[in-house]
C-alpha cells in the first residue's frame, strides 16, 4: 500500500491571507430590500397589468430612431467578425 | 401635431400629478431618479447589428448605495440607466411614418393612460424634458460611473415622481411569467 509521505510539510509556511472586511466602509446601504428572503413569495406582489395596447412594429421602429436622435452619434463599431 | 397638441392630449390622459413629479436635484448623490444629459451609452443598431455609442438623457436606475464613491469596494464602477425619448423627438420621427394625426392620438393616448406595458410616460420636466419623454423600459443601459464625473443631473423626480415609476418597473418586470415553469405550485 502507498502512503503519503508529509515529511516534507515542515518546509512549508501558510502566508496569512487577509479578507478586506467591507463592512469598515461607511456609508452603508440602509435601505430596506424589497423582498427579504429571495425563495419565498413577495409580499407585495405586483399587479398584472391589462395590456390592451400593444406597439406595433413601426412604432417600434419609430421609437429607436427617436432614441436615437434625441442623442449624439459618438462611436459606430464596425463588424470584426462574422 | 404639434408639440402643444400632444402635451394637452397626454395630460387629459394621464392621471399623474405633473405639478409633483419632479424635485429639487441640488444636493443629491448620483443615483436612482436622477436625470442627466449626454451621458454615454450603448444602443444597439438593428441595421448593422452593432452597437453605437450615443451621449444620451438618460434616467438613473441604480441606487445610490451601489455607486457611493465614497464606498470604496468591487462591483461599484458601472450603472444602469434608462434612455429618455423627449416627445419632441418622437413626433418628428412619427411624423416621417404617418401623415395624419390618428394612429399618433390613439397611441398617445394609450401611453399616457399606461396601457402600454413597455413604455412609461414621463411629464414635463426641466431641459429636454420641456414637453414631456416617454422611457422605453426594455431600452435600458449600462454604463460607467466615470461618465458622472464632470456633469449634473439636469432633474430630478420627487419622492412621488420615484414611486411612480418604481411601480411602473415593477409591473413591467415582475409580471408573472406566461409559460407555466417546472415546479411551478
Amino acid at each position: 500500500m502507498n502512503t503519503l509521505d508529509t515529511s516534507f510539510m515542515h518546509h512549508l509556511s501558510v502566508e496569512p491571507f487577509e479578507v478586506v472586511n467591507t463592512r469598515l466602509h461607511v456609508p452603508i446601504c440602509t435601505s430596506e430590500p424589497i423582498f427579504k428572503n429571495s425563495t419565498t413569495t413577495p409580499e407585495t406582489r405586483p399587479s398584472a397589468e391589462i395590456i390592451s395596447r400593444d406597439i406595433t412594429p413601426i412604432e417600434d421602429l419609430i421609437l429607436h430612431r427617436a432614441t436615437l436622435s434625441a442623442g449624439k452619434l459618438i462611436f459606430k463599431g464596425r463588424l470584426v467578425r462574422e | 401635431m404639434t408639440e402643444d397638441d400632444a402635451h394637452k392630449l397626454l395630460s387629459a390622459s394621464s392621471t399623474l400629478n405633473a405639478g409633483k413629479f419632479y424635485g429639487s436635484s441640488e444636493g443629491l448623490s448620483l443615483g436612482a431618479g436622477l436625470i442627466y444629459e449626454n451621458i454615454r451609452c450603448p444602443i444597439f443598431d438593428i441595421a448593422d447589428r452593432v452597437f453605437l455609442t450615443l451621449e444620451l438623457p438618460v434616467y438613473v436606475l441604480t441606487h445610490e448605495c451601489d455607486v457611493d464613491s465614497t464606498n470604496r469596494r468591487a462591483f461599484n464602477d458601472y450603472l444602469t440607466v434608462c434612455p429618455l425619448i423627449p416627445l419632441q423627438h418622437f413626433l418628428r420621427e412619427h411624423s416621417a411614418w404617418f401623415h395624419g394625426d390618428t394612429e399618433l392620438r390613439c397611441f398617445l393616448a394609450a401611453v399616457a393612460e399606461r396601457r402600454v406595458n413597455r413604455l412609461a410616460y414621463l411629464p414635463p420636466g426641466p431641459s429636454k424634458l420641456a414637453s414631456g419623454a416617454f422611457l422605453y423600459l426594455n431600452k435600458l443601459a449600462s454604463t460607467h460611473v466615470c461618465e458622472f464625473n464632470a456633469v449634473k443631473p439636469v432633474a430630478s423626480v420627487s419622492a412621488f415622481g420615484l414611486a411612480t415609476i418604481d411601480q411602473i418597473f415593477a409591473n413591467h418586470f415582475l409580471r408573472p411569467k406566461s409559460d407555466r415553469l417546472s415546479f411551478s405550485i
